[in-house]
């Protein structure tokens, strides 16, 4: 730790071995009880995606999540019953506002985290302090860090979860059933010429989503030539100058920042976009885009069906 | 009744110290979970509540109070040095651009490496805070001639401009996750604190407040001016550049592992001047035990407040401080 570089070396053994000595003396104070139960020893055992192993000595029993994505996740996995705490803005399925919330996205309490006594807590890459993670940890609570760039990282997630919340029937499930899905998106546009896409998910300044995003993922594979695709950064700034230049066939606007009518009503203003006069301006919720869980299948559905309307002829 | 300056700092001292302790129990005692502590105390049962209560105390609420205490403290005692040395009431520990420094290595840290490569934000803040005060003080000594008061006062301004931009230009590549950890970082967060950022943070407020305790009667007469210093035997320049540097290198400590905490490094000590008078040998441990009072009293209202959610605690010292200082203000 940087810190040493500033203690002298033989002090630093003396030190150290003191700790070690404060901190036995408090673990044997802490858990006595939890040493005498007894356990069937069922290690589980994966690999979150900053590499690192996690190891429990039996299933995860008592879980918190940090991000709505691994709410869903969890309940996808039928693991809701192990849910004890998740954030505040964890509002899918219904069932998530059963479960105690440990405060909002990002900024959740620590306190309340102890207090929940989990046994795993989940948490995104992104949207979790780096502190958090090395605190919970250094207090003996797992934390498995999530970080899904693109579809197929959240296969690999729902599987690894399977196996820590031994729920492994139910991933490999779900697992089928979202390649299915997509395979279906992907024959339905094969061979179609692909429109150019916008996506904006900030009004003021313009914020495009970029190619080296998840969303931009999702776009390339729901068959969009996203006009931001060759940005250096997940999620560039635009002028409406480019945008002019550019023309996109399709303008998509996330609902986070603006109602819908505004959204629409800001982007009318440009007659000179094609998007503009042919009507194609689409609104799209943030809960089911941005998420990267077994949901956004039904996001790719939407998107593919915004692309090429000709291929989903009927509404299903 | 008229005390001499010893008998006034063990009076006030007392006082302080006996207040820090209530606010440090009391903090470590209120939580947003409700558990029964008096209870758990004397009953002296070894129940799996117990152990997670005892965890929550002194693995939770414990450090973070003391990082509070600590953080106030070191912000305090060097609001004094850089307020004295300027003579100038309006200077603060950020003064030399500590602060945009240290907001700029957090930020490139947050942005370029999501945190979890190199050594992390808080030496990279450290590092940005040490690279803002050489830069500063480079300018100040390259500049032989003028004023000295108002050339560290200007460098500090620009460098502190310069810091902003800088950092301004990173947050423009930066996403909305890592925009939001810019935030919390510059609100101030003292919510995930342990014991070893105590340690540290401690050693440089502890290390420099001793240190610069040591000059506070060469404090009081660089305040008196200059010339008045040199005549009675004060080494100005060089006393002067100790003072800064031992304020500098504590206030440096103290943001890289808390943010940027607005407001006690300026209001504290003017508070404790108000009353207890301008004399630095009183001022400094009344600032020191002062300030930690009050920033563990602040981060405890920050945390309970608006449950469930938790307020910056620069907002709170603002808010409850700032009507205190101005009633002061009046009366006096």
């Amino acid at each position: 730790m940087w810190f040493r570089l500033f203690s002298k070396p033989e002090l630093q053994g003396g030190a150290d071995r003191f700790s070690v000595l404060i901190l036995s003396a408090l673990v044997a104070l802490l858990f006595p009880v939890a040493e005498a139960e007894t356990r069937e020893p069922v290690r589980v055992c994966t690999v979150d995606h900053l590499s690192r192993e996690i190891c429990l000595s039996r299933p995860a029993g008592r879980v918190v999540s940090l991000a709505p994505s691994l709410t869903e996740i969890v309940f996808a996995l039928s693991g809701g019953n192990l849910l004890v705490g998740r954030t505040a803005r964890c509002n899918h399925p219904l069932e998530a506002s059963h479960v105690p919330a440990v405060g909002p996205y990002m900024s959740p309490d620590p306190e309340r985290i102890i207090d929940l006594k989990p046994d795993l807590v989940l948490a995104p890459k992104d949207g979790t302090k780096k502190r958090m993670v090395t605190r919970l940890t250094d207090l003996g609570i797992p934390v498995f860090v999530e970080d899904c760039r693109n579809l197929d990282d959240i296969s690999d997630l729902i599987q690894r979860l399977g196996r820590i919340l031994d729920r492994e029937r139910e991933a490999a499930r779900t697992i089928e059933q979202f390649d299915q899905q997509r395979k279906l998106v992907r024959e339905r546009i094969q061979a179609r010429k692909k429109p150019s896409v916008l996506f904006a998910v900030g009004s003021s300044p313009l914020v495009v989503v970029g190619g080296k995003s998840f969303l931009g993922c999702l776009i390339r594979e729901a068959g969009g030539i996203n006009v931001a695709e060759n940005e250096r950064i997940p999620f560039p700034k635009l002028s409406i100058e480019e945008v002019i230049t550019k023309d996109p066939d399709i303008i998509l606007v996330l609902d986070k920042e603006l109602p819908k009518e505004r959204c629409i009503e800001t982007w009318s203003r440009h007659r000179s976009l094609k998007a503009v006069r042919e009507g194609r301006i689409h609104v799209m919720n943030a809960d089911l885009l941005a998420r990267p869980s077994p949901r956004i299948v039904d996001g790719l559905r939407q998107l593919a069906r915004i692309f090429h309307p000709s291929a989903f002829p009927r509404d299903e | 009744m008229r005390l001499n300056v010893l008998s006034r700092t063990m009076v006030v001292s007392m006082m302080f110290l006996g207040l820090l302790t209530v606010t440090t129990a009391v903090a470590v005692m209120v939580g947003t979970t409700s558990q029964d502590i008096i209870a758990l105390l004397f009953s002296g049962a070894e129940t799996e509540q117990a152990g997670r209560t005892w965890m929550i105390l002194l693995e939770y609420r414990l450090p973070r109070t003391l990082l509070a205490v600590v953080v106030g403290a070191g912000l305090a005692v060097s609001g004094v040095v850089f307020q004295g040395v300027t003579r100038n009431p309006l200077a603060e520990p950020y003064l030399m651009g500590i602060s945009a420094g240290a907001a700029l290595g957090a930020v490139i840290s947050i942005t370029l490496s999501g945190e979890y490569q190199f050594f992390g934000t808080s030496v990279a803040a450290f590092l940005g805070g040490l690279v803002s005060v050489a830069l500063v003080y480079g300018l100040v000594s390259v500049r032989k001639k003028g004023d000295y008061v108002n050339t560290v006062i200007l460098a500090g301004v620009i460098v502190a401009a310069l810091m902003n931009a800088l950092m301004l230009l990173v947050m423009s590549v930066s996403s909305s996750h890592e925009l939001q950890r810019i935030l919390f970082w510059l609100m101030g967060d003292f919510s995930l604190a342990d014991y070893q950022e105590v340690q540290v943070a401690g050693l440089f407020v502890a290390g420099g407040s001793i240190f610069i305790y040591a000059q506070a009667n060469r404090l009081n007469l660089l305040i008196a001016g200059d010339e008045t210093a040199a005549y009675l035997g004060v080494h100005v320049a060089r006393t002067r550049t100790l003072l800064i540097i031992a304020g500098s290198l504590v206030t440096g400590a103290v943001v890289s592992v808390a943010g940027t905490v607005g407001f006690v490094g300026l209001v504290i000590p003017h508070v404790m001047r108000l009353l207890f008078g301008p004399d630095n040998r009183v001022l400094l441990p009344a600032c020191f035990l002062g300030g930690a009072s009050f920033l563990a009293a602040a981060d405890c209202i920050a945390r309970t407040a608006a449950y469930p959610l938790e307020l910056p605690v620069g907002v709170v010292t603002a808010l409850t401080g700032a009507p205190f200082f101005l009633y002061l203000l009046i009366r006096k």
